[in-house]
């Protein structure tokens, strides 16, 4: 068997259990000190009643996020794309274009939805 | 090549279609009626170009660009004329829903041609990767599709258990395709049936591993036994002619794929072949028992599309792979289609503003009011119960005798008892059409679209009754 | 051997088409504007026609024929084809069929164009030929099918019709009963024909079910299977051409509209036992026993109800009764192996009785739907048209030379007597003098005299052109049409009998002239005899005779429809409610209703596992998941 198979086994079992167990030595041996100002949750010095959490947002922020993803995407196509051109020749300038058009049609879309107008 | 491209041309038809429309909703130049008659005209067009036939074995088209990631046979053709009549059938009469509900835009038939485009994928995907695009293709089309009615509740409720379960399922299926390029190296039909013939499904942990949950994902979506919970929520929540597009199109494009997984290679079916035993006999009796509970109608058609499903199920699993021209699967699709859209079609207008007629109680004495509805109703029931001379019976029949022939006595026998006792909720709605009295004037507004479709569908139901696949 | 020729599809599926199209057009206008009659008159009217021209065009193709290969044939397509059981939608016309074809596609045609008159401003006139045609086109199947499955679709079909038209005014209950009626007797009738057919398939169904297969491979059957399937048969043309036990749908059947009375309940659907008989002459001809059963059944008939055909008063009614006992002498005829003659009778029959039956429908009409013989007379001045035209077919019927009647019943009494049946003959004889008796009288009460009812009679006039030229046709063919089957007797040649010879499989009873002279002598002096008697208590007007005793008996049919009630209806009856209230609800229905109480407990309880939490939804999924992993493993043991 390979050493250094066995090796970064045992590390990862090391790992998996050197840690946890740490963590309940600690908790059960470590000195405690209880208070209701120390079970208090550390918010940096801040009291934890400004604001909400679950605060809403606006669809439209989620919207954007997802055609910007859409679009970055596209041009993450672009670049395996542009490593073969020479390759891939004609051809593939063509299923590029054809790719680029059928995007293009969804921007349309897009646009003329509004849904890029902020408002 | 000139022939390559006619094996895709509808392919290319519906998803250039779906695109114009998708445009012609962003300009919204146009009016309802004239978007479902020209996604009717795509649909039709396309199933004109399906109607040349290819022979009974795989065609890899443009085998040089597409890798063999595409296969077209007969067995694919027939799948998509099915698919591509769903679409048909639902412009049709989805028309008359929208202008009953007053509400529906544009973008429906344009989501609904995309849906189909990706279906049709579907049926001919080689390739894992292919199979997983094309899935989410018709998924997202399809969660829009199911809470497109955005004011109703229970529409958004349907939509967010479908879409978190339909999630889930797709994780398991991306899980299942890095299983099996893990073990392979290769996500190809191809190459999974040669790994597998030669040494055996068992022999690769891996293999086995990725193609269950494969599996687990497409009987998600066909609704096989313990993963069919979420069908009678979603199907009661989507507007009417989309549930009526899901039952049939959705069902018949993914046991396409089921019969292009299982029967790659003999050995996957037999080695999981208790398995689907098991699940068959159980989505036949939950189907059932979860059918005979229901008030409401649309849930009741949801639970008894469970019960087809364990018959396409005791056919998938009968028919002999050796020589696989999938007859008995498409007839019994083809039939069961028809009914579905049928009865969904004549539902679209018949249940009023905002869906008020749901529960079998709400159709009482139809038969006296609307005499031709009722009896068009009753046809589709009766060839989704299998009674004789209707469609649904001669699929049917075709499923019982390949189990028997295939030496599966016992599914044979099940699925005479499952039929015997699916009559129960079936003819439910007949007697309350023909022995209530009528309460009710059913009186309809909007176009006439939808009962034209069920009279249409109705033929159909009778005459591919009189035209038998041979065995 | 067999011609194959397509145009013979076209026969029955031209007055079928012609059914569609009227129908549907009725359908889809009758509840906004009314087409106009005259153009449902010309659709319905043109597919008889066109039939009776493909029916003479087929008669020539056949005799341009040789005498052995005179068959044409035509396979539409496979019907059904279930294990060894291989049954086409087929036809086949050969010299039997082809006579039947005429006859039938002629006086259809007559009776499609008397109807436009008699049905005129009618409410629903379109349905009214739509069924007339749809009964055609069944009719037509059932002669033309090639074997006895397609003859039994046009066998139904033609039951159909008659049950339709005979409830035709629906408005009346007792009309919807006659017809119930009609269909019930059918009906039974029916059960002995399929099972006949059953056990003929069971023997030698495997090698072919269509009449030449069955011809050749008759051999093979049993001699108690034959005398099986031959009875039962029988039981099924007793059914439909109303013979002892069955008769009793037809007299009722009155109640239809009076066309509907000539062309179903007389020229032709109820021939359809006879023909059957005639059809089937391969397998009856070696049985004499049930030939003699059929002989006996149709003698005793025609006795019967020619009895009750004396005391009739409704006009209908004796001429209904009358045509029972001709049918009577049909089965006679075809029980004693004289196929031919008894198909001759068939076709001399639906000549004159469509005759009468019209002429009825004539005289009905211009009385405005009197019916009743005793409330008529008079009336050769008012419709003298109608009255000689109604004299030809009285002496046609009663079988006076030379009219048609005459040759062909005459035909039948001499088979019967050459045979050394002499019972049968004595009988026949008899019968023959008591239809004169009660045709003439109804001629004399109707026609002779004074008038009863002043009134009508000041009101009636002759009814159309449109229905009177058919009866002029028809009275022509009554004349004539048994001149085409002269003895060589009287110098002709048989030239019938030679033609159907090839379809029958018939002895030919060889005679001397002697005894047909006696045959003749007798039949003669029988009619002479009856008409004389009905003269003289008719002849120069009667009234309305007391029916006491005997003759109230025979008036009221010898009681034997309330027999059947006490006999069969009753107890049937009794049978079925104690099924229905006592076996079905307390019985059966126990274990039903459990299950389906356990059922819908069951599927309630699977229903609360349709929580409608998407959390448990996909619970659901991971354990399903889990389990099937774990046979997966299992598996890789």
């Amino acid at each position: 068997m390979d050493l250094e198979l066995v090796l970064s086994a045992a590390a990862l079992i090391g790992l998996a259990v050197l840690i946890p167990a740490l963590m309940l030595v600690t908790a059960i041996f470590g000195p405690r000190a209880k208070g209701k100002i120390k079970d208090e949750a550390y918010e940096s010095g801040i009291g934890a009643t400004i604001g909400v959490v679950d605060q809403k947002f606006s669809v439209k922020f989620y919207l954007l996020a997802i055609l910007f993803l859409i679009f970055d995407i596209e041009a993450v196509f672009m670049y395996p794309w542009a490593v073969s051109v020479r390759e891939l020749g004609w051809f593939g300038f063509i299923e590029m274009v054809v790719f680029m058009l059928f995007l293009f049609t969804g921007l349309i879309y897009i646009l003329q939805k509004g849904v890029l107008n902020w408002r | 090549m000139n022939c390559d491209i006619v094996f895709l041309l509808p392919l290319f038809i519906v998803t250039i279609g779906a695109i114009l429309l998708m445009l012609l909703s962003a300009f919204e130049s146009i009016r309802l009626e004239v978007a479902s008659a020209l996604s009717v005209g795509i649909f039709a067009l396309a199933f004109l170009v399906q109607l040349v036939p290819i022979g009974l074995t795989d065609v890899l088209p443009f085998v040089s660009i597409f890798n063999g990631m595409l296969a077209v046979s007969d067995f694919t053709r027939i799948a998509s004329m099915i698919i591509i009549a769903c679409g048909l059938f639902t412009a049709m009469s989805a028309i008359s829903y929208f202008r009953q509900n007053n509400f529906g835009s544009l973008e429906f038939f344009s989501l609904m041609t995309f849906a189909v485009s990706g279906m049709l994928l579907l049926t001919m995907a080689q390739e894992l990767i292919t199979v997983f695009i094309a899935l989410e293709t018709v998924s997202l089309s399809i969660y829009v599709l199911v809470g497109y009615n955005r004011r109703n509740v229970l529409s958004s409720e349907a939509v967010l258990k479908y879409l978190i379960l339909g999630a889930f399922a797709g994780g398991f299926f991306a899980m299942g395709i890095a299983l099996v390029y893990g073990a392979l190296g290769d996500t190809g039909f191809a190459a999974i049936a040669a790994s597998v013939s030669r040494d055996g499904l068992l022999h690769n942990p891996a293999l086995a591993g990725g193609l269950l949950f494969i599996l687990f994902a497409l009987f998600f979506k066909v609704t096989v036994f313990p993963f069919h919970s979420w069908v009678v929520d979603v199907y009661d929540g989507a507007p009417i002619p989309v549930t009526g597009f899901m039952a049939t199109a959705l069902k018949t494009a993914i046991i396409a794929v089921l019969a292009n997984v299982l029967l790659l290679a003999g050995d996957i079916r037999e080695s999981w072949l208790d398995m689907l035993f098991y699940l068959t006999v159980l989505t036949l009796f939950a189907g059932n028992l979860i059918a005979i509970g229901q008030n409401s109608l649309k849930r009741m058609l949801a639970a008894s599309g469970i019960v087809h499903t364990g018959y396409l199920l005791i056919a998938l699993i009968a028919v002999s792979g050796d020589q696989f021209s999938g007859s008995v699967i498409l007839y019994y699709l083809a039939a069961y289609a028809a009914s579905t859209l049928g009865i969904f079609a004549s539902l679209s207008y018949l249940s009023g503003t905002d869906e008020k007629r749901k529960e079998f109680n709400d159709f009482s004495g139809l038969a006296k009011v609307r005499p031709y509805s009722a009896a068009a109703i009753t046809i589709f029931l009766l060839s989704m119960a299998g009674i004789p001379p209707t469609a649904g019976f001669m699929g049917k029949l075709y499923i019982i005798v390949t189990a028997y022939q295939g030496g599966h006595v016992i599914l044979a026998v099940l699925g005479i008892v499952s039929s015997i006792l699916s009559m129960w909720y079936y003819l439910r709605l007949i007697i309350a059409m023909y022995f209530h009295e009528a309460d009710d004037l059913f009186e309809t507004s909007g176009s006439r679209s939808a009962p034209v479709c069920a009279f249409i569908l109705a033929i159909c139901v009778l005459a591919l009754s009189l035209y038998p696949v041979a065995i | 051997m067999a011609q194959n020729v397509s145009y013979l599809g076209m026969i029955p599926l031209l007055p079928l088409i012609g059914a569609a199209v009227v129908g549907i057009l009725h359908l889809a206008t009758c509840k906004k504007k009314r087409l106009p009659d005259q153009l449902y008159a010309v659709l319905a009217c043109s597919t008889p026609i066109l039939t009776f021209v493909l029916a003479v065009k087929v008669f020539f193709d056949l005799n341009g024929l040789p005498v052995d290969g005179r068959a044409l044939t035509h396979e539409v397509f496979t019907w059904f084809e279930v294990g060894e059981m291989n049954i086409s939608m087929g036809f086949l016309a050969d010299p039997l069929s082809s006579l039947m074809l005429l006859f039938v596609t002629f006086t259809a045609s007559l009776i499609h164009i008397y109807s436009i008159g008699y049905m005129a401003g009618d409410e629903s006139f379109a349905k009214f030929f739509a069924y007339l045609n749809l009964f055609l086109g069944s009719m037509l199947i059932l002669v033309l099918g090639n074997g006895p499955v397609v003859m039994f679709v046009g066998w139904e079909g033609v039951g159909l019709c008659s049950y339709l038209l005979i409830s035709y005014y629906s408005e009346d209950r007792s009309n919807v009963l006659a017809g119930n009626k009609a269909f019930i007797v059918n009906r039974i009738g029916d059960f002995g024909f399929v099972l006949g057919m059953a056990f003929l398939f069971w023997a030698i169904g495997d090698s072919g079910f269509d009449y030449i297969s069955l011809k050749t491979n008759a051999h093979m059957l049993a001699p108690a299977t034959v005398t099986l399937v031959c009875l039962l048969l029988f039981v099924g043309a007793t059914g439909k051409s109303a013979q002892i036990p069955l008769y009793v749908w037809l007299p009722d059947a009155m109640a239809g509209p009076t066309p509907v009375s000539a062309l179903i309940h007389a020229a032709t659907m109820v021939t359809a036992g006879v023909y059957m008989v005639a059809r089937f002459s391969f397998l009856y001809v070696h049985v004499p026993t049930v030939g003699l059963i059929v002989a006996w059944t149709g003698i005793l008939t025609a006795l019967v109800s020619a009895i009750y055909g004396m005391f009739q008063n409704d006009i209908k009614k004796v001429l209904a009764y009358s045509t029972v006992s001709q049918l009577g002498y049909m089965f006679a005829g075809v029980g004693l192996a004289a196929y031919s003659a008894g198909i001759f009778h068939v076709f001399t029959h639906a000549f004159f009785k469509a005759l009468l039956f019209l002429g009825a429908g004539s005289v009905i009409y211009a009385l405005h739907h009197e019916q009743n013989i005793w409330k008529m007379g008079g009336l050769k001045t008012k419709l003298p048209l109608t009255y000689k035209t109604m004299l030809i077919g009285s002496l046609a019927l009663a079988g006076c030379p030379p009219f048609s009647g005459f040759f062909s019943k005459d035909e039948i009494l001499y088979s019967a007597l050459a045979s050394g049946h002499t019972g049968i003959w004595v009988v026949g004889v008899l019968v023959a003098g008591m239809t004169a008796y009660y045709t003439f009288r109804m001629i004399f009460v109707v026609f002779h005299g004074s008038p009863r009812d002043a009134h009508a009679y000041e009101h009636a006039h002759e009814p159309p052109a449109v229905m009177t030229v058919p009866l002029v046709i028809l009275a022509i063919g009554a004349l004539f049409a048994g001149f085409l089957n002269l003895p060589s007797l009287f110098g002709g040649s048989q030239q019938v009998t030679h033609w159907l010879a090839p379809s029958l499989a018939e002895h030919a009873h060889e005679a001397s002239h002697s005894i047909e002279i006696i045959a003749i002598a007798a039949s003669v002096a029988a009619f002479a005899i009856g008409i004389f008697i009905a003269y003289r208590k008719f002849g120069k007007g009667a009234e309305e005779p007391v029916y006491s005793g005997f003759s109230s008996f025979a008036y009221h049919t010898f009681r034997i429809n309330e027999l059947y009630d006490v006999l069969f209806v009753r107890p049937y009856k009794a049978i079925g409610s104690a099924i229905g209230n006592l076996i079905d609800a307390h019985v059966t229905d126990g274990p039903v209703q459990l299950i389906v109480w356990f059922y819908r407990q069951f599927g309630s309880t699977f229903k609360l596992l349709q929580v409608g939490y998407v959390r448990v939804y996909a619970i659901y999924m991971i354990i399903g998941l889990s389990v099937m992993s774990y046979l997966l493993t299992q598996s890789f043991k």
